[in-house]
């Protein structure tokens, strides 16, 4: 750990999204032989900063500067080239390659006189790999056949084995990670600050924080609030910081919950994907799901909605076991899911307005089964109307409106559908504060109306303001259900990151 | 505040605004009609005797069979799919009438046999995309090579030609004297397509596949399924070509309609159907057929032998395609 | 307190291609006994010979198709090049009776390299999808050989013993066409292995988002792989004719089939990234070998179209098979 002089260093940094102000006036320093972590809510900044940084995105106003130069240009060429390397958990890799090549193929080494060096480049990733304790990976094993926390290590090595990488940028390293495989990241972590590289990383873990950390910067709402070394820290003053000084409720939401069960869910498990997930819902009663990155909510619950298969237990709608078979057995019980990625998933963006409105309803608007397009711009028109959204004609393409908008065009599907159980994931994502506002009034209307909705959210404000009840999950297990009364940040907070008591 | 808003949205599209929305949605079509216009001016001056009715009617029927399963092939290409076995069910299903014929059947029999058998080829083919996973391209290259591989086992070197005079009215007969039956099915089919694909719901989901299977998906729609009845309806419209083309020639060959999905891939993409799925129209489709069935009988009367009329249909296949890359000049990288 | 998950640890030994490779082996293995119990006379050595040819013509071919699908795309026009090309070469032999037949074998490579570069242009710069190019030009090319061999022949006397002598000659003992089968092969399986470029062929079919962000020219790479294929192609038309001594209009009609085939039996993945010329070259001999099987069987030729197709179907959903199983 050095008192040297930092290898990367951003000096007021400022970034505004449209309606949001990203990140204020950041400092941030990495120094070489140091592992920084960097803390915030959902919200506050961390992961536009470590973009910045890695220069994939500019900052409005700031410098960056590497070894105490300013730098001129900023991008994700220039980046690497200075040692800079995001760690990304498969996506840079090509997957029928073998290790030892994908960390070579651009390299000079990888040939001599033209030819591939292949006993030269598996004898420099066996060394690189052990030198990282990670033997047990086959420099000869294709990339496809490695599991998720070895294609990790993988790009790891690749940050080492080119341009030697001085500092890494990773985010939510150990998400997906089985706890073995938590420890064996951390003495690879352990082994490359000891010789001198900087890494910077975010997670929502405290414990794993505590345990590696030397410095910790804590962000929120795009401030920076704290830095210093970790001893300064516990994890208790650590979540204080993140959440802000109101810790208590804010602002708690009138309950539409009518007691009668609508949807009952009894142990149901996919193999090394979640396993004993129960719990049940009510009419009117909004059941939000907390959980950090790797927690496998979004897997259950669409698989409540038919997509990707539920190999143990049972799913009870009104009190009748039903099999998802598929997305059109989940319409049939009146189950609707408005997806976390609202382009690919939720809505078709080259076709317009009405046409993506009635799709999950195209029966029941045309029982003739032909289309009858002045009737299907009148009803479309009548529920973005409902919805109070801002469009220019309803044959405009679904692809013209803000992101605020498109949401509310997804929420219209299942609203002409007439679902009585409505599946958010991440329904505020990326949407500005007014428009959340908004979304979150509908959903509350919606629940009056006696819906049944579950939330899945990785905002704690908005999982404290709108849930009626709120199940906190983490790799996959349900561990913890909280009434909306007993429920505080840090306690939730505290379950979803597994810390004891 | 809502009657303002409706009306307020309907006077948004005002009727001028809506004529060139029209124009742009079907910019296409538009010079496909021009295309078929400049070529019946060329025919005019080239071959003018080739422009009376009658005779029109009368060379209409070396095309008939191509455009027919053209109708199914739009929806197909819509869809993000594609089918190069068409020409071989042609044959397996002509080979199943031969048997049926040969084993007494009668007729209409031998044509539901030949329907049956039709479907079931293009079942096989949607099974095997959707249930397998496996692209449409690599499983209709196989069922290209069996379907037509089975007919070669089962006929040989041999043609089958113990056809009845009433069995060959249905490929060269006419009907009020006028028509030719194969025209006439073509254009019912058409226009029954044509009103599947754009009115109604099913049509709806064959175009919401295309541009976004994922979210078509998602909104609940069985996708699976969907592709499946697509490929069936293809091996179904390909038997009733097969039917006619059988009975138009009165034989049945190892080696007949070979090379057809060339045809018919050219007419669906030169109709407008795009590869990359979720565009395409049946008129596009329609107008296609005309003008590439105007054009093979326009050179053949130029004497222009088959073989070249293979390199005009390869060369106009690969040129639609070209072209709107010099109209949509960002087109991202596709290699596959 | 995990969540069970895929080790991946000890996978090598379980991997797609490793497993394909095995399993054409035990094919070979399984049909070889199967055929050579029913007729031990079998492995006689016009047989061998036979097998051997047709393997290293099919070998050649499927090795261009190998090179073309481990980019992502696929080359229907094959058969098509090789009717150029041989029909072209047959004719300058006919014409002029004393030109050395390795000119005539040059302008068979040569006119196949000009029809695979225009594939090659149509899918790296045109941007069509190669499907579509290549059924177009499968189309274009069977008709310029139409124009050139004026629906005619050429055959065994016209043409110069020289030309027989390109395929059929041997140097010690072992035949040309058999000597340049070896030769494609131990080229090709060097530069797919040993050559950088030939890595990035795996990596452009294996992830092209990834390969472009690493500044792999992959448009410059399919076209010259196609003009390649193109070059392999017309190599294999020349022998072909000269193997038969023979040329028609129609020469390799519907071979295409046989070479995508042959390079699927050996493992090629359809999607791109995944195959070897080990496969291929097996995959050629197993396809050779039943084909022989069953002409000494007295089974109908007319088989052959049909257990092709099989084939194919069989062989694609093995790799289906395999793929979903990795799958977590």
């Amino acid at each position: 750990m050095g008192e040297h002089n930092p290898v990367l260093q951003v000096v007021d940094i400022w970034k505004s999204f449209p309606g949001v102000q990203a990140l204020q006036s950041i400092d941030l320093s990495v120094f070489p032989g140091e592992i920084h972590a960097l803390l915030g809510e959902n919200g506050s900044g961390k992961s536009t900063l470590m973009k910045i940084m890695a220069g994939v995105y500019r900052p409005d106003r700031g410098v960056v500067f590497v070894d105490g130069s300013a730098m001129q240009t900023w991008t994700p060429a220039v980046s690497q080239q200075h040692g800079i390397s995001p760690i990304y958990q498969e996506l840079s890799l090509f997957p029928d390659l073998s290790v030892s090549e994908n960390l070579f193929l651009r390299q000079g080494q990888f040939i001599k006189k033209g030819i591939v060096r292949w006993k030269y480049i598996e004898q420099q990733t066996r060394v690189l790999l052990d030198y990282l304790k990670s033997g047990s990976i086959d420099p000869r094993a294709k990339v496809e056949s490695l599991s998720v926390a070895q294609r990790q290590i993988v790009e790891i090595v690749k940050a080492l084995a080119g341009t030697r990488a001085r500092v890494l940028l990773m985010d939510e390293p150990t998400s997906a990670l089985s706890l073995e495989e938590v420890d064996n990241l951390i003495s690879v972590m352990r082994q490359l600050r000891q010789d001198g590289v900087g890494i910077i990383f975010i997670s929502h873990k405290l414990e794993e924080v505590m345990r590696i950390a030397d410095r910790i910067t804590v962000l929120r709402d795009g401030q920076h609030i704290e830095s210093g070394p970790a001893s300064d820290f516990t994890e208790d003053s650590l979540i204080r910081l993140m959440i802000g000084r109101d810790i208590t409720h804010v602002g708690l939401r009138e309950s539409h919950a009518t007691g009668e069960k609508i949807l009952e869910v009894r142990n149901i498990g996919r193999r090394g994907i979640f396993r004993e997930i129960s719990f049940s819902l009510e009419r009117g009663e909004i059941l939000g799901f907390f959980g950090l990155v790797g927690s496998r909510r979004t897997d259950v619950v669409e698989s409540l909605f038919g997509i990707g298969p539920v190999e143990t237990g049972t799913i009870l709608v009104d009190g009748t076991p039903v099999r998802m078979t598929g997305t059109h057995r989940a319409l049939a019980c009146g189950i609707g899911l408005i997806p976390e990625d609202r382009g690919t998933e939720g809505l078709i963006l080259s076709m317009n307005l009405a046409e993506n409105i009635t799709l999950p309803d195209l029966e029941r608007t045309f029982p003739s089964r032909m289309i009858n397009r002045r009737q299907e711009a009148v009803i479309a028109e009548n529920i973005c109307e409902e919805l109070d959204v801002k469009f220019g004609s309803i044959r405009d393409l679904v692809d013209s409106l803000s992101g605020g908008n498109k949401q509310k065009i997804v929420l219209a599907k299942w609203l002409l559908r007439k679902a009585r159980i409505l599946i958010f994931d991440e329904p505020t994502k990326g949407i500005d504060v007014g428009a959340k506002e908004i979304i979150h009034h509908l959903m509350d209307d919606l629940s009056r109306k006696g819906v049944g909705i579950i939330m899945v959210s990785s905002e704690l404000p908005e999982i404290l303001k709108m849930s009626d009840r709120i199940c906190v999950m983490a790799k996959g297990r349900i561990v913890g259900q909280f009434d909306a009364a007993d429920a505080t940040q840090e306690r939730i907070m505290r379950c979803a990151s597994e810390i004891a008591g | 505040m809502s009657i303002a808003r409706k009306t307020g949205a309907r006077n948004r599209e005002s009727a001028h605004g809506r004529w060139r929305a029209w124009q742009h949605a079907h910019s296409w079509e538009l010079i496909l009609m021009g295309i078929l216009v400049l070529e019946l001016v060329l025919l005019r001056i080239f071959t003018p005797q080739l422009l009376s009715p009658s005779v029109l009617l009368g060379i209409s029927i070396n095309f008939m069979e191509a455009g027919i399963i053209t109708l199914p092939m739009v929806l197909v290409i819509i869809s993000k799919n594609i089918d190069v076995s068409v020409g071989s069910i042609i044959a397996l299903v002509s080979v199943v009438i031969a048997l049926c014929i040969q084993a007494g059947l009668k007729e209409w029999q031998a044509i539901v046999c030949a329907l049956v058998a039709g479907s079931a080829a293009g079942f096989m083919n949607g099974v095997l995309t959707t249930k397998m996973r496996i692209p449409s391209l690599v499983v209709t290259l196989g069922t290209y090579s069996l379907y037509r591989g089975i007919a070669y086992v089962i006929l040989g070197d041999q043609t089958y030609h113990e056809y009845s005079e009433s069995f060959i009215t249905i490929g060269r007969g006419n009907l009020f004297s006028v028509v030719p039956v194969p025209l006439v099915v073509f254009a019912v089919l058409a226009i029954v397509f044509a009103f599947v694909l754009h009115k109604t719901t099913f049509g709806r989901k064959v175009y919401a596949i295309g541009n976004n299977q994922k979210a078509t998906l998602y909104s609940g729609i069985r996708v699976d399924w969907i592709v499946t009845v697509l490929f069936t309806i293809m091996g179904l419209m390909t038997a009733v070509a097969s039917v006619i083309l059988t009975s138009r020639n009165a034989s049945t060959r190892g080696n007949m309609a070979l090379g057809m999905e060339l045809d018919v891939i050219t007419a669906a993409v030169l109709g407008g159907a795009i590869i990359s799925g979720g565009r395409g129209t049946i008129a596009g489709g329609v107008i296609a057929v005309v003008v590439i069935g105007l054009l093979r009988n326009g050179l053949y009367a130029q004497s222009v032998s088959p073989e070249i009329m293979k390199i005009v249909t390869g060369s106009l296949l690969i040129l639609s395609l070209l072209m709107p890359r010099f109209f949509d000049s960002g087109r991202k990288l596709s290699l596959k | 307190m995990q969540v069970a998950r895929g080790n991946g640890l000890e996978s090598r030994r379980l991997e797609i291609s490793s497993i394909r490779l095995m399993s054409t082996i035990l094919f070979i293995l399984v049909l070889m006994v199967v055929v050579v119990i029913r007729n031990i006379h079998f492995l006689d050595s016009n047989n061998i010979r036979a097998i051997l040819m047709d393997t290293a013509i099919l070998g050649i071919a499927a090795i261009a198709q190998l090179v073309v699908m481990l980019t992502g795309n696929i080359d229907v026009s094959s058969s098509s090049i090789m009717a150029v090309s041989g029909f072209s070469a047959a004719l300058l032999m006919k014409s002029v009776h004393t030109v050395n037949p390795l000119a005539a074998l040059l302008l068979g490579i040569v006119l196949g390299i000009m029809m695979g570069a225009l594939n090659g242009a149509l899918v790296a710069y045109g941007r069509v999808p190669s499907i579509i190019v290549t059924l177009g030009t499968l189309s274009i090319y069977r008709g310029i050989n139409f124009i050139i061999s004026g629906g005619g022949w050429v055959v065994s006397r016209d043409l110069p013993d020289s030309f027989r002598t390109l395929a059929n000659g041997s140097l010690l003992t072992i035949p040309h066409l058999l000597l340049a089968f070896i030769i494609v092969a131990l080229v090709a399986f060097f530069s797919l292995k040993y050559l950088r470029p030939g890595r990035y062929l795996y990596a452009i079919g294996s992830h092209l988002e990834n390969a472009h962000i690493m500044g792999i020219n992959s448009y410059r790479i399919v076209f010259i792989v196609f003009a390649i294929a193109g070059l392999l192609f017309g190599l294999c038309g020349v022998l072909w004719v000269s193997r038969f001594n023979f040329a028609q209009s129609n020469t390799a009609s519907g071979y295409e089939l046989t070479v995508i085939a042959a390079s699927v039996i050996g493992g090629t993945g359809v999607n791109g990234g995944r195959g070897s010329v080990e496969g291929v070259v097996l995959g050629a001999f197993l396809l050779s070998f039943l084909i022989n099987a069953m002409n000494v069987a007295n089974i109908s030729p007319f088989w052959k179209m049909a257990i092709q197709g099989l084939v194919i179907l069989l062989a694609v959903i093995f790799d289906s098979y395999l793929v979903s199983r990795k799958r977590r």
